[in-house]
């Protein structure tokens, strides 16, 4: 009796459960539930800041220590990279007036700048099957839903959900994130996707397609969310199985992905950045 | 009441816990799932239908935090806390582990439940991938962190047991 009811009640609890999966994904549900997740997001706030303010000077702390010893290699390190940079903006200076040569020739707009947001990361996601961060800036800020982030080392992802004073950012790494990317040798074109437990795949490349390891991948700008011409990562293992018609490639992303503290928000494109039309947004 | 006012503030508790401090102590992807320790802990204690309407509190705090399906959240820990609840009760008062391993399977069952819904939900995953990089890692780090709480939260949802369920 006693067990024929738990079961019951059991049911109905699961049955309120499918109710709110079914409007969720019937779409009749989903802005209320972006309101009541946005609403989440903007009381959580400030919890949010005051845990980033209390363990940010330990992490801080902690990465001086542990880095302590590594820092005359990584000096060594610096002293070499300079030197390379050095070079690399000579080679790039002439490059680049090579460049507005010939955009003059065909007569395409010059545009040099984006214009972006500073924003410190000041939380992640709370579950393992979720690759999100959470940083200082939101609405209040000027931020929007599918804004590109980045940094220097190359692409980070899009903003997911923004409130008042903060916002979530989808990373790459995401099972559900996905940007098209042109491979730097070839010029051929697929989409980089998330894979679980973090890492890259690069999808939608036909079997026999030119791809070694090694090749750099970069954004395409295909898909009206990423600028062109971020780093996205580098190919690490291309395999092919005789039952799939595309190749199975793996990809060391561009960034690091734990270490993010400072990213970069772009609020506007250029016009020129974003040359096709919605592809790799999934 | 199914649900007394102490197991909702400690469950409030460890949401909080949960998105602010836990994501900090992440070993790659695994980390431990502070609700599920709650709401495993509860249904423990208090039996199938409370540790299922804990479960479902639970989940629908997870489900306003984390994207995806909504209601994804909430059917898993209803089950969970059902399922923790037809556990006998007296198995916990005779060692630490045994309240450890439970927690352990109870945590492969979680994600295993949480696998098979987003499987329903037309997601692509790597099955077995899962399983290692995050599955067993995550249930591994859930039941370390519960040994240290199991005795705690006893305590806050029931001082009449407090010596008797976890030691």
């Amino acid at each position: 009796m006693v067990g024929s009811r738990n079961r019951a009640v059991l049911l109905v609890l699961l049955i309120v459960g499918v109710i709110f999966l079914t409007l969720y994904f019937g779409g009749s549900g989903t802005e209320v539930v972006a309101f009541l997740q946005r609403a989440v997001l903007n009381i959580t706030s400030p919890l949010y800041h005051l845990v980033d303010r209390i363990i940010s000077p330990i992490g801080d702390g902690w990465t001086y220590v542990v880095s302590f010893s590594n820092m005359r290699d990584e000096n060594d390190r610096l002293r070499a990279d300079n030197a390379d940079l050095n070079k690399r903006v000579k080679r790039l200076s002439i490059e680049k007036d090579e460049n507005v040569r010939l955009r003059r020739l065909i007569g395409l707009k010059e545009s040099t700048s984006f214009t972006y947001i500073p924003a410190r990361v000041i939380g992640r996601s709370s579950s393992s099957w979720q690759s999100i961060l959470i940083i200082d800036k939101g609405d209040k800020n000027g931020l929007e839903k599918n804004m590109p982030v980045v940094i220097d080392d190359g692409v980070i992802g899009k903003i997911l959900k923004v409130g008042r004073n903060t916002s979530e950012v989808l990373m790459l790494i995401d099972e559900k994130s996905g940007v098209g990317v042109e491979i730097e040798r070839t010029g051929q074109r697929g989409i980089v996707e998330g894979r679980t437990g973090g890492g890259l795949n690069l999808n939608y490349i036909p079997k026999e397609s030119d791809v070694k390891k090694g090749d750099k991948l970069w954004t395409s700008g295909i898909g009206l969310v990423y600028p062109r011409h971020f780093k996205v990562g580098e190919v690490i293992e291309v395999s092919e199985d005789q039952y799939d018609m595309e190749m199975k490639i793996k990809v060391e992303p561009a960034v690091d992905f734990k270490s993010l503290i400072e990213l970069l928000v772009i609020t506007e494109p250029t016009e020129k950045d974003l040359p096709g039309k919605t592809v790799s947004s999934k | 009441m199914i649900i007394d006012r102490r197991f909702i503030a400690l469950l409030v508790l460890g949401w909080i816990v949960q998105i602010t401090i836990i994501p900090h102590i992440a070993i790659g992807p695994a980390m431990p799932d502070i609700i599920l320790i709650v709401v495993a802990t509860y249904g423990f204690l208090e039996g199938p239908i409370p540790g299922g309407v804990g479960g479902l509190v639970g989940g629908l705090l997870q489900d306003l935090t984390l994207k995806g399906g909504f209601g994804i959240n909430l059917i898993n820990k209803t089950i969970i806390g059902y399922l923790a609840g037809l556990v006998e009760r007296n198995l916990f008062g005779s060692s630490r582990l045994i309240p450890m391993i439970a927690m352990f399977i109870v945590s492969v069952i979680s994600q295993l439940i949480y696998i098979a819904l987003i499987y329903i939900m037309g997601e692509n995953i790597a099955v077995m991938t899962a399983i290692t990089r995050i599955v067993i890692p995550s249930a591994l780090y859930t039941s370390v962190v519960a040994l240290f709480l199991f005795a705690p939260i006893n305590r806050a949802i029931s001082h009449e047991r407090q010596k008797t369920v976890f030691k």
